[in-house]
C-alpha cells in the first residue's frame, strides 16, 4: 500500500517535472514522451509490429492520463 | 661499493624507471582520450556550420512498405552531415561516416475515408532501432495532403537561462545542434521510413505487414 502510494507520488512528480508531458516505459524496449495529440517514441530490440502495437496502446492510455509503465 | 649502496641504487633505478613508464602510459592514454573528444567550435564557427547545414540541399529518405498504405508518402526529405560535423554541432562522438536528420514528410490520403491518426516510423532493421511518433486527433480528408515537419519527431527540451527577471525555465524545440535532431543510431543508407498504422474516422485501422525489407 505504502509502496503504491510512493510510486504514485513519484509518477506525479516526474510528470509535473516534464511540464505535463508523460514519459512512459511500457514494454518492448520503448520509451514514449506524450504531449497533447502526439507521442514521440524510440524503441530498440523490438520487432516493427511489436513497436506499433505497444505505441498505439501506450499512447492511447496516456491520453486518458493513466500512463502505462508508471503504474 | 657496499651492499647497502648498491641496493639503494637499484631502488632508485627501479623507481625512476617506473615513473618514466607510468608517464609514457599516462601521456598515451591522455592523447587517445583527447583525440576522441569532439572538436570544440567557437560560436562564430558553430553559427556558420549551422547555416551551412540549414542551407544544404535535402536528400530523399528511403521509403519501404508504403505501396498499399492508405496514407502514401509522397516525399521524404532529410539533411545529411558527416560524422565529424555531427560531433562538432552536437558535442557527441560518433563512429558514423554520415548522420541523417529526422525527415520532413509529405503524406497523402489515398483512401476514400477520413484519416484521424497514424504512426510514422524511421527504422534500422539491423540494429532493430526505431524512432517515430503516434499522431492522434487529426483530420485528413480523402485526397488531401498532410505535412509532417521535422519538429514532429522532437519533444521539446526544458532549458534554464538567466535574464532580468532572474533564472527562468522554459521549453524549446531542439535545433540542429541537438543530437535529438539527428538519427545517430544508423548510417542513412541503412534506415527506412514507413507509415506503421493508420486510423480511420470510423475506428477501423490499417497496419503494416512485416516482410522483405520491412522488418
Amino acid at each position: 500500500m505504502k509502496q503504491r502510494l510512493f510510486v504514485t507520488i513519484v509518477a506525479i512528480v516526474v510528470f509535473l517535472g516534464m511540464g505535463g508531458r508523460a514519459v512512459l516505459a511500457c514494454g518492448c524496449g520503448c520509451g514514449w514522451i506524450c504531449g497533447q495529440n502526439r507521442c514521440e517514441f524510440t524503441c530498440s530490440d523490438c520487432s516493427l509490429s511489436e513497436e506499433i502495437s505497444a505505441s498505439a496502446t501506450c499512447c492511447s492510455q496516456a491520453r486518458d492520463n493513466t500512463p502505462c509503465g508508471l503504474e | 661499493m657496499n651492499i647497502a649502496t648498491r641496493g639503494r641504487r637499484r631502488v632508485i633505478f627501479v623507481a625512476t624507471g617506473s615513473i618514466c613508464l607510468l608517464s609514457v602510459v599516462g601521456l598515451t592514454i591522455a592523447k587517445k582520450a583527447s583525440s576522441k573528444q569532439p572538436q570544440v567550435l567557437t560560436q562564430n564557427n558553430k553559427d556558420s556550420l549551422l547555416k551551412f547545414v540549414e542551407n544544404s540541399s535535402d536528400l530523399p529518405m528511403r521509403v519501404a512498405g508504403n505501396d498499399d498504405c492508405p496514407l502514401r508518402i509522397m516525399r521524404a526529405a532529410m539533411k545529411e552531415i558527416s560524422g565529424p560535423d555531427f560531433s562538432r554541432l552536437t558535442g557527441r562522438t560518433t563512429d558514423r561516416v554520415t548522420v541523417s536528420s529526422v525527415p520532413e514528410v509529405s503524406l497523402v490520403n489515398t483512401s476514400g475515408e477520413t484519416i484521424t491518426g497514424f504512426i510514422l516510423v524511421v527504422r534500422d532493421p539491423q540494429s532493430r532501432t526505431t524512432r517515430g511518433f503516434v499522431q492522434e486527433k487529426v483530420s485528413v480528408d480523402p485526397g488531401s495532403e498532410y505535412l509532417v515537419k521535422r519538429e514532429h519527431f522532437l519533444e521539446p527540451e526544458r532549458v534554464t537561462f538567466a535574464n532580468e527577471q532572474g533564472v527562468v525555465s522554459a521549453t524549446k524545440l531542439p535545433g540542429l545542434d541537438s543530437e535529438k535532431y539527428w538519427l545517430g543510431f544508423a548510417e542513412p543508407s541503412d534506415i527506412f521510413l514507413t507509415v506503421g498504422r493508420v486510423t480511420f474516422k470510423n475506428g477501423r485501422n490499417w497496419t503494416i505487414k512485416e516482410g522483405g525489407e520491412v522488418r
